[in-house]
């Protein structure tokens, strides 16, 4: 397996990179097609974190590289403003980077 | 790295790799999840799990980017650890849970996800440590067993 890497995409209504009407319901069903889609790439879906009064959202996910999480977002057609490559502070994770 | 081999095998080989991954998920998302139920369970006086000082608890995300000023953009992951045990500290005041707090070194971003009794709560959490943010949003979990407990 690849050498993995955390990755953090945001989305967000004011920059029209998160469909402002969505339901919870019909997020169900596009979750669906987002997790096949990241099966393909070889990207692991860990949490996707969505705000439905701000219209916001987090994809939180591992990946072998930023190109892979891209391709999965253009696969299910679903723009975004940022993918951050991230480590995790707390201080048992930190001692993993050093 | 073209093998014949190797080319022979390969719908095996993709196969299992699919369910490698799906494996690895659902492994990586119990560590993920792991302390917070860590920081619920020691609790151990019989309250809710979603319930801390009393209060319902909820999600939230915050972030932070250099871009606007809202993340020391020099600082180091040594200098950051002293940093996350004020923060820690912070949030305990508050009655809020640290679940993770991840930073994008090179790009100057953190997205912090914290389970408190309110935004104000996370707010108050970051002034204590003079740290500025960018946004707090309340989230939800939408992997299809997180959306079953929302309806």
């Amino acid at each position: 397996m690849e050498n993995m890497k955390f990755f953090i995409d945001t989305h967000d209504k004011e920059n029209k990179t998160f469909p402002a009407e969505i339901t919870p319901k019909q997020l169900e069903g596009f979750y669906k097609k987002y997790e096949e889609a990241c099966i393909e790439e070889g990207v692991i879906s860990l949490r996707i974190h969505v705000g439905f009064k701000d219209g916001k959202a987090f994809c939180f996910n591992m990946a072998p590289s930023v190109e892979a999480v891209k391709r999965v977002h253009d696969k299910v057609g679903l723009p975004y403003d940022s993918i951050t490559e991230v480590s995790t502070i707390t201080p048992g994770d930190l001692a993993l980077l050093s | 790295m073209k093998d014949k081999s190797l080319d022979s095998h390969k719908n095996e080989s993709q196969f299992s790799r699919r369910e490698f991954i799906q494996a690895a998920g659902m492994a990586a998302t119990a560590i993920v999840l792991s302390p917070a139920l860590t920081a619920c369970s020691t609790k151990a006086d019989g309250a809710p799990l979603s319930s801390y000082s009393g209060k319902k608890l909820k999600l939230y995300m915050d972030t932070h980017d250099k871009a606007n000023g809202t993340f020391p953009a020099e600082i180091t992951p040594k200098q950051l650890e002293g940093f996350y045990e004020k923060y820690q500290a912070a949030c305990k005041e508050e009655g809020v849970i640290s679940i993770r707090t991840h930073v994008g070194f090179e790009d100057g971003r953190a997205y912090c996800f914290n389970l408190a009794p309110s935004a104000d709560a996370v707010k108050r959490a970051h002034e204590k440590v003079g740290l500025p943010f960018d946004s707090i949003t309340e989230v939800h979990t939408i992997t299809p067993a997180d959306l079953a407990l929302l309806s």
